[in-house]
């Protein structure tokens, strides 16, 4: 555009920057209209989703933890809101948010027990029991998706994975690597003992001490001075993944 | 003129309900206006009131007014006389949701036959107009006001509800925003329910389409089934109670629990490909094992096709989802710009919505601008205040944030509240001046604080304990605050290191454990 002197040459300007303005909003406008159709026809393909697949997403666990992947990967939160969209048309909010008291009734009631860190395994077990036999049956995904989103409530709700097990944390405080150390040389028989631990990890005694004070502080481990002279730390987390030989599993 | 009937609301401005009452929908930016004047709670006669919330519950409609002097007002749906009408009073203005009220002599709703002082003798009962008018969809209000008025809620008493259900329903019916199920001021559940929590609530909700007369069975059929209950044992409950709802269906399941003649697949129609757990093979269909071993295989390649139809349509469903991110992120770019420079009111209406329907699908808010929050979590702030205040007096003033997810759901029962809903409903408290505020401990647990609550009482309770007779006096460990001051342990914990950082405890930290002792220190000094 040519830049004209003079009042005109203003008045020209000014004209044609409040054009330009104008198509800028109509473009913006248009981007949203377009926006909108896009949203109308997801949810659209959504309502017909749940309408055919409803039962399927609520009864079978696998299912769902596929449906749970597939939102992860594409960004999107499915259990942000009850009043959300996902949660109105495939109805599984109240599921979520349901297992979510369960679980925390559950840490409540077995903190004294194990300190407030409970095997993944066990917590699925007590929190089927208190569902009773009729209710949707649960997998441990569907309890690490509760479990996530039970960290906006603070307190520390985390999972923590030391060696092969995952457990759940319900109490604020962290496990560090050593500590970890120390729980996954006990994941064997569910008790470890100084020598064979030093022997093993190859700390010097003062280190042993530190971590396993720590650890008996927090109340995850137990002294047991056994009559053979000996003294032994049993952690109660760990050991309801032992079963005796002649007990049936999964009771 | 018209006087709207008193409304009494709690200090978090939420209307106080009657026993039985249950909330259908609320709509804001309300207009009442009146066929020549009225008044809402004492206020001046104006031929309408602006501005303020409008609930229909099942007994009444309740105006609240939104700025701070709290006026209220109610009709009672038992004075409206007539049909209700949607529509325009002229060319040019909005449609309007049109009632007749009954009034008696001094402009109150009548909702029965008028008192008659002996004196005297009955007065005319005068009709008036009463325009409803508000931010939401008005043609859901007036089905459900119609819905309300034919089942006349303020006659029975209140509902005894369902007997013991151990599966919540979920509400199939998209509701409505800032749609919340009835707690009455006192926190209660209205209406019984089971383990689970099955109020009444849900079975007279505003999804009460599908339950209602004109539904088809099918979609009864699948709620049963989804339930646990066979196809055959569901459609024969439905054949006998007349397909007129789910309760009735229920209730009759459960009284021939027993009869095991009714899992027999009805005469011409194909077993059910459904895995539910309670069909068992009826003697009728399929002889012996192998019959048995049969209709096994039919089941597994019936759920099998399922499933792989149902993973195709899960991945058609999610490349949309994917589309629709994208074009999210694109738009949050564009808003971040335009936050920048000065966009007008009018864009930004239309955007706020679109943000709005983007957090809906789960996909992060794209802008922090401050909102007041959506309408939903407002109302959830104001019922979570009201249900939490007397709970917090009794836990002392402070209850962790665990604890009120699950006392609050729990009280709610159905249509759950979700943590970070509960999270943005308690970062809107300042808003609505509760009396209540979030705090945060450096050991990150997050509790919910009175403001009657102080720290100083604290520190004096624990230094009264500490003292002794003479010499050191007792040793605190957090079991004994627990106890005594009757918190959970995680709360007196944190007392315990409060009182210490204030110099009234020290700690000894030894074999035996943390314990704390009188700071006596301070004294030697």
């Amino acid at each position: 555009m040519r830049r004209r002197p003079g009042i005109s040459g203003l008045q020209h300007g000014t004209a044609a920057r409040v054009h330009y303005k104008n198509l800028g909003d109509h473009v913006q406008q248009v981007k949203l209209e377009h926006m909108r159709s896009q949203l109308e026809i997801f949810r659209k393909s959504l309502e017909e989703f749940a309408l055919k697949h409803r039962d399927g997403v609520r009864q079978d666990p696998e299912f769902r933890a596929k449906f749970h992947a597939m939102c992860a990967n594409v960004g999107v939160d499915p259990l942000a809101s009850n009043k959300g969209v996902w949660a109105q048309l495939l109805g599984f909010g109240d599921f979520y948010y349901e297992l979510g008291v369960q679980i925390v009734e559950a840490c409540l009631a077995t903190r004294a027990y194990n300190g407030g860190l409970m095997d993944l395994p066990a917590l699925r077990r007590y929190v089927q029991r208190r569902r009773g036999s009729l209710a949707d049956p649960i997998s441990e995904d569907d309890i690490l998706r509760a479990i996530g989103k039970l960290k906006a409530l603070g307190s520390g709700f985390a999972v923590e994975r030391i060696g092969k097990q995952a457990l759940v944390r319900s109490v604020p405080g962290e496990l560090n690597t050593d500590k970890n150390k120390l729980l996954e040389l006990g994941q064997a028989t569910g008790y470890i003992s100084e020598q064979e631990t030093r022997h093993k990890a190859g700390w010097t005694e003062r280190r042993f001490d530190e971590n396993i004070q720590a650890l008996l502080r927090e109340g995850l481990a137990m002294v047991d001075d056994s009559p053979g002279g000996g003294r032994l730390f049993w952690f109660p987390c760990l050991s309801s993944q032992l079963a005796a030989p002649n007990q049936p599993a999964g009771s | 003129m018209l006087v709207l009937d008193k409304v009494f609301l709690t200090t978090s401005g939420r209307p106080v309900l009657l026993p039985g009452e249950l909330e259908r929908l609320l709509v804001d930016k309300a207009l009442v206006q009146f066929q020549s004047e009225g008044t809402a709670g004492g206020s001046e006669a104006t031929d309408r009131l602006e501005g303020g919330v409008l609930a229909l519950t099942s007994h009444r409609i309740i105006w609240t007014s939104a700025d701070s002097n709290s006026k209220a007002g109610s009709i009672p749906l038992a004075s409206v006389a007539g049909d209700v009408e949607l529509k325009a009073s002229n060319v040019i203005s909005h449609r309007k949701l049109r009632l007749h009220v009954r009034t008696d002599g001094q402009g109150r709703p009548l909702a029965g036959p008028e008192a008659v002082p002996p004196w005297g003798r009955p007065s005319e009962p005068t009709i008036q107009l009463v325009k409803l008018h508000g931010n939401g969809d008005l043609q859901r209000f007036l089905e459900l006001i119609q819905v309300a008025l034919a089942k006349k809620a303020w006659l029975a008493n209140p509902p005894a509800g369902p007997s013991v259900l151990s599966h919540p329903v979920a509400d199939v019916s998209p509701a409505q925003s800032g749609e919340l199920p009835g707690i009455n001021w006192m926190g209660q559940r209205t209406g019984s329910g089971g383990p689970l929590g099955m109020g009444a609530a849900s079975w007279s909700s505003p999804g009460t389409s599908q339950a209602g007369p004109a539904a088809a069975p099918p979609h009864l059929l699948s709620q049963l089934t989804a339930m646990g209950y066979g196809t055959s044992r569901a459609t024969r409950a439905l054949q006998a109670t007349g397909t007129s709802g789910v309760e009735d269906a229920l209730l009759w399941l459960m009284d021939h629990e027993d009869d095991a003649t009714l899992d027999a697949p009805l005469p011409g129609v194909r077993p059910a490909a459904s895995p539910a757990p309670a069909t068992r093979p009826g003697p009728r269909a399929g002889a012996g094992v192998a019959g048995i071993l049969r209709r096994e295989e039919q089941l597994a390649a019936a759920a099998d096709r399922n499933m792989d139809e149902a993973f195709r349509d899960l991945h058609g469903l999610m490349t949309l989802a994917q589309e629709m991110v994208t074009l999210a992120e694109r738009f949050r770019v564009s808003l971040a710009e335009k936050g920048r420079q000065e966009g007008d009111a009018g864009e930004e209406a239309g955007e706020a919505a679109m943000a709005a329907e983007l957090a809906s699908l789960g996909i992060a808010s794209p802008v922090t601008k401050d909102m007041a929050g959506a309408q939903f979590h407002q109302q959830l702030s104001r019922q979570l205040a009201d249900f939490l205040r007397p709970r917090l007096e009794r836990s002392g003033g402070l209850m962790p944030m665990p604890d009120v997810y699950c006392l609050f759901n729990r009280a709610r029962g159905t249509e759950l509240v979700s943590p970070d809903d509960l999270l943005q409903a308690v970062k809107l408290f300042a808003s609505i001046h509760a009396g209540l505020a979030l705090r945060t401990f450096s050991s990150g647990v997050l509790v919910i604080q009175s403001s009657s609550h102080s720290d100083q009482q604290v520190c004096e309770r624990v230094r009264g304990m500490v003292q002794g007779k003479e010499g050191l006096g007792p040793a605190l460990s957090a079991s004994d605050v627990a106890q005594a001051l009757q918190v959970p342990l995680a709360i007196a914990q944190e007392h315990l290191l409060l009182a210490e950082g204030a110099g009234v405890l020290c700690r000894d930290d030894g074999p035996e454990g943390l314990r704390f002792f009188k700071n006596f220190f301070v004294e030697a000094c």
